[in-house]
């Protein structure tokens, strides 16, 4: 069935990465750095978990009855799922606690794409213009905070990011991006033409919005 | 008939654990300090907290001195309104009554009640006296390091010196443990206070007066008397009334009278410099000063311990005389 393809598939090695025998250390990261960090990683597994299924909910109204957003579909859904399991791999790895809130993130996210999809593939489209809108400001947020609170000393007297902090910095970058692409592809699909389109655009930023408010915290 | 109390407890202690574990989640320690680092406030690189920090520190130091009705005229000044003086009468005079052991009541209460009428008198007296006007012009400060207390301990024994530096050991205080004069607004005054309160170990070691509560008080009777400095009044006419009957008595019957007339009597205790008295003979110091030396208090409660020690083993002893084992 469709939702055979949300099994976790993706079972990244942990690449051992060759370092230099005497490579600086970084100093320990403070309480606050940790909880800031362990907050990233579930705010944005659980983040893309939901656009995981959104896109399920898409593909499984759209896929059939027009053809021709198939392939565009299975696209965006396919890096998705990536990204899901990008971050499946950093929350077992970081032993992150997941979002309590996790089924109901499951439901509500498919029932959001296959409930826009069941108005129009424009109204679908308006929905993943929204999404993206709000996970991009929420990437780019996160990235700054990276960029500017993660200043840590070294044990060769520099300061700067450890590797781990560069490394979770490239992926969120690398992220951020593939959503931005997803918005253009959006409205070069006429996510404009959808009725009625502030009500929709808007609505959907609100609840993510508070999504991701939730899932920062329970 | 259990059951239903026991659905109704589990019915109170889900909910209140699980509104617990969600209150933790949103406002615990993690939650907070996540927040903070999303509002940028812990560790930014390009902000340079320490100056941040020093910065609001000025600020407030200069909000603070906003709100004082003058410039501090001297070092450690802290000028306050007429009702800020009020206020610090009040409360401190309530502390001294119930905990006169804690120095930082009495200290508060001297300052409080140390009215400029009463501070202008004292310079008056000060300036009417050769050796009053010398204090007044030196200004000298009382310490350890003045003193030289090693030097003290090899004066002859029949020095004032050494008398006081017996007082000090036998005592166990130092000095140096004088409390630095705030709320006087006058810096002349505020010496003058300093003074005050600094040569207070010295009328103990002359009069030999402990500084347990009798002893404190009597010596404050005496201040009051002889300088007139108002919380030493007050502490006089009200401190006794606190204490045991016995004590009161002692006091009533024996100090008080002897601290007043001793304090109406002999010479101005301000206009002594007593730095300079530390090798006189200390009973030609105490002639000339005109002072008369008391029972002494610790001997006379020694007595009374063993009076009732003995008056109380006799009674036992009759005691199990009298009742049949």
């Amino acid at each position: 069935s469709v939702l055979s393809s949300l099994k976790i598939t993706e079972h990244t090695s942990a690449k051992h990465t060759e370092k230099p025998e005497h490579a600086p250390k970084c100093q320990n990261l403070s309480d606050a750095q940790a909880a800031f960090l362990d907050r990233v990683i579930r705010v944005d597994q659980a983040g893309e978990l939901g656009a995981d299924y959104i896109y399920a909910g898409q593909y499984f109204v759209l896929a059939h009855r027009y053809p021709h957003l198939k392939p565009v579909l299975k696209h965006i859904w396919d890096q998705e799922i990536h990204h899901h399991n990008t971050f499946n791999n950093l929350q077992l790895k970081r032993r992150v606690r997941p979002s309590l809130l996790t089924p109901l993130w499951k439901a509500g996210a498919f029932a959001m794409g296959a409930g826009t999809a069941l108005i129009s593939p424009e109204a679908a489209m308006a929905c993943t213009e929204a999404v993206e809108t709000v996970i991009g400001g929420h990437y780019n947020g996160q990235l700054r905070n990276l960029a500017n609170q993660f200043n840590l000393e070294r044990t060769d007297g520099t300061k700067g990011p450890s590797e781990e902090i560069k490394s979770l910095t490239s992926t969120i970058q690398q992220f951020r991006d593939d959503e931005l692409e997803h918005l253009d592809t959006a409205i070069k699909h006429d996510s404009y033409m959808a009725v009625p389109y502030t009500v929709i655009t808007e609505g959907i930023k609100t609840i993510c919005r508070v999504a991701i408010w939730s899932a920062e915290r329970i | 008939a259990t059951l239903p109390v026991k659905c109704q407890r589990r019915g109170l202690i889900l909910p209140a654990a699980a509104m617990y574990t969600l209150g933790s989640l949103i406002f615990g320690k993690e939650a907070r300090l996540a927040d903070a680092m999303e509002r940028g406030e812990l560790h930014n690189k390009n902000v340079d907290y320490a100056k941040e920090a020093e910065e609001r520190t000025e600020l407030r130091i200069r909000a603070l001195a906003n709100t004082r009705p003058m410039e501090p005229r001297y070092n450690g000044h802290v000028p306050l309104h007429r009702y800020e003086k009020l206020l610090l009468f009040a409360i401190s005079g309530w502390n001294s009554f119930f905990h006169p052991e804690d120095g930082y009541n009495i200290v508060q209460l001297g300052e409080a009640t140390a009215l400029p009428v009463f501070l202008e008198n004292l310079k008056q007296t000060m300036l009417s006296d050769s050796s009053g006007r010398r204090i007044l012009k030196e200004q000298p400060n009382i310490t350890t390091e003045i003193l030289h207390m090693d030097k003290l301990a090899k004066l002859p024994h029949n020095t004032f010196g050494y008398v006081y530096y017996q007082w000090l050991k036998r005592e166990n205080v130092s000095p140096d443990t004088r409390a630095p004069v705030k709320f006087i607004d006058d810096p002349m005054h505020a010496y003058i206070f300093k003074r005050y309160r600094q040569c207070h170990d010295f009328y103990h070691a002359i009069t030999n007066m402990p500084i347990i509560i009798e002893g404190e008080i009597t010596i404050k009777a005496l201040e009051g008397a002889n300088l007139g400095v108002p919380m030493a009044i007050l502490g006089g006419i009200l401190a006794p009334l606190r204490l045991k009957k016995v004590q009161r008595k002692r006091l009533y019957n024996i100090y008080l009278p002897w601290a007043v007339r001793t304090g109406l009597s002999c010479k101005p205790l301000i206009n002594v410099y007593w730095e300079e008295m530390l090798e006189k003979d200390v009973t030609a110091l105490r002639k000339e000063l005109k002072i008369t030396l008391p029972p002494d208090l610790r001997t006379m409660r020694k007595e009374r311990a063993a009076l009732r020690k003995e008056i109380d083993a006799k009674y036992n002893s009759q005691k199990r005389a009298t009742t049949p084992a």
